[in-house]
């Protein structure tokens, strides 16, 4: 106890220096607060456009279908979609279950010709599982045959807007060619690339037409009440699907887009450590100064009796309140820059105007702190402080005290 | 290319007969001699964008209906491009990848080095009177000719184009005109023969124009020169090996 306010009193006996090492620290740990904050905020929007737009919590196909993402194949689908929808329903943890005909297509204006991705929805139960009404930035949602609802990106390389007639070109199951004309009746900003760039949405009915589907989809998504623990629901519904259907949840079928997001945070970590790398050279600098300006100092004390422990012990107190007051700061800097992450966000939009980052999230991110990390983080902290201490201390506590009395 | 089916709209019957023929009679004339052993020629392709044109020259053996091979040589960006058909597969070989892919799926759908065929249209290869139901609605003239005109509706599911009206010449057993239809009944593209020669037993188509209808401003001229039918082209040449080879 005494040393501890030996060291106490240390530490403030020496301001200007208590507050360059404890600053050092905390400008390597608030960066590494906010970039967490930063992707976990990206991940969270990726998540929630996947679930909102894409697959919803779960998916149901028919066995063999899902073979890699991005490939939308026509010959395995779901041949009857009412009666296998009517039993999910029974289910009490499901809300609502949707189905959905994604196919490829291109369209055309007349002039130029793009390829797009189709998704036939139904009008009616897309809204109790997707936000995909919500997302209708100009003019309305699929009301009838003949509409079309397209990405704004889409639009945009189209000259195409709320009102233009385009014309969808496809093949249906058996490989003819079909053709659609249909009336743009909104266009989506969802913030889904895979809606925003290049979805042409029409009504389940049309699709199926079109590609002489007679009744069958390609999925059925259905929305959980829980979707924190979709582990029990999953079970509970693989009973009910029968051998020839599979189901998926939204984290299995975007495995691909958080194996990226996996790189990202091992590239994050990389740089944060280099930060902390580099402030903790300037720790040990300090404190390698602060030790040698005080070997008289040291000398003093053993000669007083002082064990070698007990200094020791004294300067890894000293490292750890600095390390705690540098923790501090930086985790009150990197939660305020947070915060301001959290509720105004970062404007991404110029850097990515005609980028596919191949990552679904709308161009303004906005973060999403992790108490826990901040937790670890301060923790780091504290923790490098007082390792970096050890180091020069063991070297001074090695000197005779006569010598250590007149070191200069 | 030739016995491809994109010949086939415009084959040919070497002599007409006067006397009143159901519809069928009239497709299988026609469809029975697009079929020729095999075949060798050279081919420039006009392709005309909005105004736009663009020339590309290739070179082309077949054999039966079910073998295929042409290659790029004109312009340099281009040369080397082949292509390669055996029985329902398509296969594209580019000089800058250096490996054969294949085209299947709903790739086929897309456009062949930018005209308006597709691949589908290319690698076509059936009877139209194995898919069809055909209809002999009217006689008609088109161009100073003297036409049957048909109609085919598909009657099995696996067909490219739903439905096809066909103008077919009296005397010559050419599909003069061919309009591809989608299931919707929305006109598709256009194929017209504007040129034909008579080749050895054979009348020959050497010219066509195909049109897709769903883009304003655009069309593709298909010129053939040099045209030998019923020769004998090595097998190599219809192999993964000639097609990528260095």
């Amino acid at each position: 106890m005494k040393i501890l306010n030996l060291a106490w009193r240390n530490v403030f006996r020496h301001t200007r220096r208590t507050i360059i090492t404890a600053a050092a620290i905390s400008v390597g740990l608030a960066s590494m607060i906010m970039m967490n904050t930063m992707m976990n905020g990206m991940d969270k929007m990726a998540s929630r456009n996947i679930i909102d737009y894409e697959t919803s919590h779960l998916e149901v196909f028919a066995r063999g279908y899902y073979r890699e993402e991005g490939f939308f194949p026509l010959d395995t689908i779901v041949e009857d979609p009412l009666s296998l929808t009517e039993e999910i329903k029974q289910i009490r943890g499901v809300s609502g279950v949707a189905p959905r005909v994604k196919f490829h297509a291109s369209i055309t204006n007349g002039i130029d010709e793009l390829p797009v991705l189709g998704v036939g929805i139904d009008i009616e139960e897309e809204r109790k599982v997707f936000d995909t009404p919500e997302a209708v930035v100009e003019g309305r949602y699929l009301e009838q045959n003949g509409d079309v609802l397209i990405g704004a990106g889409l639009a945009r390389d189209m000259d195409l807007e709320v009102g233009s007639f385009l014309t969808m070109i496809t093949r249906d199951r058996n490989g003819t060619y079909n053709a659609l004309d249909l009336a743009v009746a909104g266009i989506i900003n969802s913030g889904h690339p895979l809606f925003d760039r290049n979805a042409a949405v029409i009504a389940i009915e049309e699709a199926q037409e079109l590609l002489a589907m007679e009744g069958a989809v390609t999925e059925l998504s259905i929305r959980a009440r829980n979707e924190n623990d979709l582990a029990p629901l999953k079970r509970e519904l693989s009973a009910v699907i029968g051998e020839e259907h599979e189901l998926y949840t939204w984290k299995e079928l975007s495995a691909s887009v958080f194996e990226i997001s996996g790189f990202k945070r091992a590239a994050q970590f990389m740089i944060a450590l280099v930060v902390v790398i580099i402030s903790a050279v300037g720790i040990v600098n300090t404190m390698l100064m602060a030790v040698m300006e005080r070997i008289p100092e040291i000398g003093t004390l053993k000669a007083m009796g002082f064990r070698k422990s007990g200094i020791m012990k004294m300067f890894l107190y000293e490292g750890g309140i600095i390390g705690i007051f540098g923790s501090l700061l930086g985790c009150a800097v990197g939660i305020l820059v947070s915060l301001y992450l959290v509720y105004v966000g970062f404007d991404m939009s110029g850097m990515f105007e005609d980028m596919d980052i191949g990552y679904p999230i709308r161009m303004v991110i906005k973060g999403e702190i992790d108490p826990r990390m901040v937790f670890y983080v301060f923790l780091f902290g504290v923790l490098v402080s007082v390792a970096v201490t050890l180091w020069p201390v063991r070297k001074a506590t090695k000197l005779e005290p006569v010598d250590a009395l007149r070191h200069v | 290319m030739k016995t491809m089916k994109l010949m086939c709209y415009l084959a040919i019957a070497g002599f007409g007969s006067l006397s009143a023929e159901t519809a069928e009679e009239i497709i299988a004339k026609v469809d029975n001699n697009t079929v020729v052993t095999s075949s060798r020629y050279s081919a420039r392709m006009v392709i005309s964008i909005g105004g736009t044109i663009r020339e590309k020259e290739f070179n082309g053996y077949s054999e039966g209906k079910e073998l295929a091979y042409m290659e790029f040589t004109a312009p340099a960006r281009d040369r080397g491009t082949r292509f390669l058909k055996i029985k329902d597969e398509l296969w594209m070989y580019l000089p800058t990848v250096e490996r054969a892919t294949k085209i299947a799926g709903h790739m086929l759908r897309q456009s062949m080095m930018g005209s308006d065929f597709s691949y589908d249209d290319i690698a076509e290869n059936e009877e139209l009177v194995d898919l069809y139901n055909i209809e002999l609605l009217d006689a008609e003239t088109l161009d100073g000719r003297e036409c049957y005109v048909l109609e085919l509706t598909a009657k099995v599911a696996e067909v490219n184009y739903h439905s096809r009206k066909m103008w077919v010449d009296k005397e010559m057993y050419v599909a003069v005109k061919v309009e591809l239809y989608a299931k919707t009944g929305k006109l598709m593209k256009e194929v017209a023969t504007t040129e034909f020669r008579r080749i050895g037993r054979y009348t020959y188509p050497t010219s066509v124009r195909m049109v897709n209808k769903l883009r304003r401003d655009t069309y593709t001229e298909l010129t053939l020169s040099d045209v030998e039918l019923d020769v004998k082209v090595p097998d190599r040449v219809f192999t993964r090996a000639y097609l990528e080879r260095k």
